[in-house]
């Protein structure tokens, strides 16, 4: 047993932090439009989107684990870039993985050259963890399927590309179920609105709908039906996503975590810095206990994942548990703050907002926590009203 | 157990009517809002929301300390956008008894009607928790103060014509030197600007600076180093109304959410028909109940005349942070509904934030009923 990183895994990090701290923190982006299309290269460069796709297509060989600390230092230094990258990851992965050769060689490098950017269209607005009574339909027609439907919220829907759609085939497929698509966004039909949101401003998640679109057959993803099979294993409820969401957390809360120890220090009340008020220093203490636990709890499934062993329930955990934790981390920083801490001149009111997202994004905390009970328990912890 | 006398029941069905059909409508919008506006001070005004410290003769409508917790419930937990501006009244009782007969007369009914808004303003850059460190100094010249200083965090410090305003007349007598002066805000010296807050927008939370300020003696509220004692006190009554306030926007936002679980389906089925659901709003239920009882029992010691610190202090850290948490939750059961700015849910948990923070933080809560638990011999070091 080793508890540590490899000196790669070390230089990886200290490559990227160096990046994030140099480029994103010291630079204020209120929404997309303000990452410069400089920025997207200097990422593709530093091959931050190429990680583990196939060299034919420029990418670069990458454990998990890289993954996660690649993650967890962008989102110390912007939490919305680091939310493109999980995204980006999860698309890309799925491509390389499921799309027909064509497309792949058509999407990918752009991709990875940070040109072009993917969304994920799962969620409607009556369909969140109950994919299977999803309303948007593929219907087959001669060369290719017409889509219609609504989805939303889906994140960088005015900004991406296109979108990895997740539709019924039900009627009239070979296999019905939920198919996965790559839908460029620029087809005839698609029509797009921004939902405003809390946090993660530079996300802007679109209301996208689908009318009569018409997708050619070699744009559909893996087999008919294996829609929800490839959304658990490289989309937005797998578990890569589950532990970059904990992960991205992790490192937004560590920088408002910083702030308050040193703000400690340099606050009096009553004569002396509030550090030395137990109130304060042991909120201190729980929260550095709270981020090192988390941190490990999110290596480790990384790590499995890497070995090719089952990490389920453990990615599982990350996703509940360490992004309540660091909205708990994030919440007692401001708090430590004071009333200066309430305003919109220290960082911690947005990064109260941001981090809340990933609470959702990582899945709810009933899904993961029943994903955990299942594997603990077994199916006899599954409701039989729940139908999968 | 707090039960409501038959008069307080019937206060609380007006107020929650006209709360309900006056002030809900247009609410979410308000909340985002810069300041309260005209229309909506002046139906708070008819209905006597500004008048309930004050005697009939000043043009008030007296209503009991619990009666006034029932007011700030139903209509800040409606419109959160009138709390600040409504809870200025706390401090109009200290005008009655201490003001001279000039200021009263001059003030009073204004503030009644909501022609003139008030503030209070305690709290420094460097100094927050920590009242006998303040540094605004007030200095007798014939007829006259000069005050010169800093204040900051005040709430509804913008829109406010006349604050009160502690600073020290003795420096070395710490506490015991603090004097308290109503400060007309439009005269010359005066500064005044806006933090940009994550909440409590239409609060306009201010800094004001006071720049050699001219303040009549006839200003001075009480005697000179009388200011901290008196001021604790309303201060007291301050902190269960920002409780109350909390509780009234959880339950609101706790009816939102029952109606989302009983519309909302997965497999079919209502989400609410799962525990992970339906428990998650019976654990929101019982953090609000529980608020509620500390809150009405420090309020109701309070109208007794009976010592109320240390339950004020314990609904005060107790109801707030538990409000808070309830908010997240009950934001995480609508899901990314909770999180777009389309529902109020968001923006409450931001405004309740900050009543965590303003008027008295948990820590300073708990240093109270530490000390009265332990004796002041015992007490945590300070």
């Amino acid at each position: 047993m080793e508890f540590k990183f490899s000196e790669d895994e070390e230089d990886l990090r200290k490559a990227v932090s160096d990046f994030a701290q140099k480029e994103l923190v010291t630079k204020k982006f209120n929404n997309f439009t303000d990452f410069p299309a400089s920025l997207f290269k200097q990422m593709s460069t530093l091959g931050f989107f190429s990680l583990r796709i196939p060299q034919e297509y420029g990418g670069l060989p990458a454990s998990w684990v890289d993954i996660g600390i690649l993650v967890e230092e962008i989102a110390k230094g912007n939490i919305d870039l680091a939310y493109l990258l999980i995204l980006s990851y999860e698309v890309n992965l799925l491509l390389a993985a499921c799309a027909k050769k064509e497309i792949v060689e058509q999407w990918l490098p752009d991709l990875t050259n940070g040109i072009k950017l993917g969304s994920i269209s799962l969620t409607e607005p009556q369909a969140g963890y109950d994919l299977g009574s999803m309303r948007t339909v593929a219907v087959k027609k001669k060369d290719s399927y017409v889509i219609s439907g609504e989805k939303c919220p889906v994140s960088f829907g005015i900004q991406a590309d296109f979108t990895v759609l997740l539709a019924s085939t039900a009627s009239g497929a070979a296999m019905p179920g939920i198919t996965a698509f790559l839908v460029p966004l620029n087809f005839p039909g698609v029509s797009r609105s921004p939902n405003v949101h809390t946090g993660l401003l530079s996300s802007t998640p679109a209301l996208i709908t689908f009318d009569n679109v018409h997708v050619p057959i070699n744009y559909r993803l893996g087999e008919e039906g294996e829609g929800l099979l490839l959304n658990r294993k490289y989309g937005l409820f797998s578990d890569l996503n589950q532990i970059l969401c904990a992960l991205a957390s992790l490192g937004l809360c560590q920088v408002a975590f910083k702030l308050a120890v040193s703000y400690s220090k340099e606050r009096s009340a009553f004569g002396r810095p509030i550090a030395q008020f137990q109130a304060i220093s042991e909120r201190i203490a729980e929260n550095a206990t709270l981020i090192e636990a988390g941190r490990w709890l999110c290596y480790r499934p990384l790590w499995l994942k890497d070995q090719n062993l089952s990490n389920a329930k453990q990615a599982a955990m990350c996703g509940w548990w360490c992004t309540r934790n660091a909205y708990r981390v994030i919440e007692d920083a401001l708090l430590i703050h004071g009333h200066i801490g309430y305003t919109d001149d220290q960082p911690f009111q947005q990064m109260l907002r941001d981090v809340l997202a990933f609470e959702m994004i990582a899945g709810t905390r009933q899904a993961l926590q029943l994903l955990i009970a299942e594997d603990v328990i077994g199916k006899a912890a599954v409701p039989r009203e729940i139908i999968r | 157990m707090i039960y409501f006398t038959e008069p307080q029941k019937r206060f609380q069905k007006i107020i929650r009517n006209f709360a309900r059909n006056e002030l809900s409508e247009g609410a979410q919008e308000r909340a985002k809002m810069e300041c309260t506006t005209q229309e909506i001070l002046k139906k708070l005004a008819q209905a006597g929301m500004f008048g309930m410290t004050t005697p009939a003769k000043y043009g008030g409508n007296p209503q009991d300390c619990v009666s006034i917790g029932i007011a700030f419930q139903e209509v800040c937990g409606v419109d959160f956008s009138v709390f600040s501006v409504m809870l200025s009244q706390v401090v109009l009782p200290l005008l009655m008894q201490w003001a001279s007969k000039q200021v009263r007369e001059e003030w009073l009914p204004l503030m009644v009607k909501a022609e003139k808004l008030g503030c209070f303003a305690q709290t420094e850059p460097d100094c927050g928790s920590d009242a006998s460190a303040i540094k605004t100094r007030a200095v007798r010249s014939g007829s006259y103060y000069i005050l010169n200083g800093e204040k900051t965090s005040i709430s509804a410090g913008m829109d406010s014509d006349v604050a009160l305003v502690m600073a020290k007349t003795d420096p070395a007598r710490g506490v015991k030197g603090i004097t308290c002066f109503l400060v007309p805000l439009r005269i010359p010296g005066i500064d005044r600007g806006r933090f940009s807050d994550m909440g409590g927008i239409p609060s306009g939370r201010a800094w004001i600076t006071f720049d050699n300020v001219r303040v009549p003696v006839s200003f001075r509220i009480g005697g000179e180093g009388e200011g901290f004692t008196k001021v604790l006190n309303g201060l007291d009554f301050a902190r269960v109304l920002c409780v109350l306030t909390a509780v009234g926007m959880a339950e609101q936002t706790l009816r939102e959410a029952i109606e989302y679980v009983k519309n909302r389906t997965v497999f079919n089925i209502p989400i609410c028909k799962f525990e992970g659901i339906s428990f998650k709003l019976a654990e929101v239920a019982t953090l609000i109940e529980a608020t509620k009882l500390l809150s009405y029992q420090a309020l109701k010691l309070r109208d007794e005349n009976l010592p109320h610190m240390k339950e004020v202090a314990m609904a005060k850290w107790y109801g707030t942070t538990s409000i808070s948490s309830c908010l997240h939750e009950l934001l995480l059961l609508f899901g990314w509904r909770g999180y777009s700015t389309q529902l109020p849910v968001e923006q409450r948990l931001r405004d309740a934030l900050g009543l965590r923070i303003g008027d008295g933080t948990a820590e300073i809560m708990k240093l109270i009923i530490a000390r009265e638990l332990l004796g002041k011999e015992f007490g945590p070091i300070v």
